[in-house]
């Protein structure tokens, strides 16, 4: 009778366990015959991924504005990133036109255009920082290697004088007033 | 000795005119240094509206409904910078309200929109393909220019637009 009613109560604790590991975080607890599974419709996913599109344009403007900022090159990128808008454009005239399908398609290929420029704008970002880094520092050594040769030019060039000076101050003739005679 | 006293006047009338040069040329660099870097070019976006053959000539006055019609916008960027824009086309009537600070967005239908990417010191036309379903007489076809704010993460309407009188008749 013991035994069972341990066997019981251990079945019933496995139960349990098992029951509370399907509980998620939230508290709600998920019954997989309740389990609603929602397909999105061909609009939805038209609205959806323009949406996204849109929103990586966004990103993609404010990458590239910055890029311009630090005196990068952006006019190649600028007509990848127009293409990519214009196909959001027809996405859009395409949704409107409740071709649904064709508008999922294009900002499918917006998207997909967007964010693979959006890594090429960081990798320009990348390279034009260092570009800039070396510049300075090229010009950081360009400015001292002048003023050390200037400096020392006009050292020589005092010392040349100088010695000139000298020179000419030993070869001159020294005439006394008649008086002196 | 009144030798001497004239050449000293000269020598000082010498010193008193380079001294002045100095300060002559002292003066105008500064003033062309300051001038060049704080000349501000005057920043603006600009917005155009074109017929089918992209002339001012020619555009629409009557279309029938559901019948495509084309026009060009062209949309300039002097605004120092790259930048993206939102060109909101609606459909008002005499009494739609817009002004420079008010887009026509709650007294008109929206018909369409386009975003236009515009390099700095550049513009850029788009090919506008339009149809709209109704039929109205005296209807003003409104294109409104917004810009992309990076900051805010949204557009900001210029206070640019341009429109035309249109009827649009039903088709046959």
């Amino acid at each position: 009778m013991k035994m069972k009613f341990k066997i019981i109560s251990i079945i019933l604790f496995l139960c349990l366990i098992v029951n509370i590991s399907q509980i998620p975080e939230n508290g709600h607890q998920i019954l997989n015959h309740n389990v609603m599974t929602r397909t999105f419709s061909s609009k939805e996913q038209a609205i959806n991924n323009i949406s996204l599109a849109e929103n990586a344009i966004f990103n993609a403007t404010i990458k590239l504005q910055y890029l311009e900022s630090i005196n990068g090159i952006i006019t190649d990128l600028v007509g990848r990133l127009n293409f990519a808008i214009n196909l959001l454009n027809n996405a859009s005239e395409m949704l409107n036109m409740s071709n649904y399908n064709y508008s999922v398609y294009l900002s499918k290929m917006a998207l997909g255009n967007v964010t693979l420029l959006i890594n090429d704008i960081n990798i320009r970002i990348y390279q034009t920082n260092l570009y800039n880094q070396q510049s300075i520092s090229m010009f950081i050594i360009t400015v001292v290697i002048v003023s050390i040769s200037i400096t020392i030019a006009g050292i020589l060039i005092y010392i040349l004088i100088k010695k000139y000076k000298e020179k000419k101050f030993l070869n001159m003739k020294i005439t006394l007033p008649e008086g002196d005679q | 000795m009144t030798r001497l006293k004239r050449e000293n006047s000269d020598v000082k009338q010498e010193k008193i005119i380079l001294s002045g040069i100095i300060i002559a040329i002292v003066i105008v660099s500064s003033m062309i240094i300051y001038s060049f870097f704080n000349a501000q070019s005057e920043h603006f976006s600009s917005i155009g509206l074109l017929d089918e053959n992209k002339t001012t000539s020619n555009y629409p006055t009557t279309v029938k409904n559901n019948t495509p019609f084309y026009l060009w916008v062209d949309i300039g960027n002097y605004e120092g910078k790259l930048n993206l824009y939102l060109v909101n086309i609606t459909l008002g009537n005499e009494n739609t309200t817009i002004n420079k600070s008010h887009p026509s967005t709650n007294t008109a239908y929206f018909i369409k929109k386009y975003l236009v990417i515009v390099e700095n010191q550049r513009s850029r036309m788009i090919h506008v393909n339009l149809s709209i379903n109704m039929v109205i007489n005296n209807s003003r076809l409104i294109f409104e220019l917004w810009k992309f704010n990076s900051v805010l993460k949204k557009f900001q309407y210029l206070g640019l637009w341009t429109q035309i009188w249109i009827n649009i008749t039903k088709s046959t």
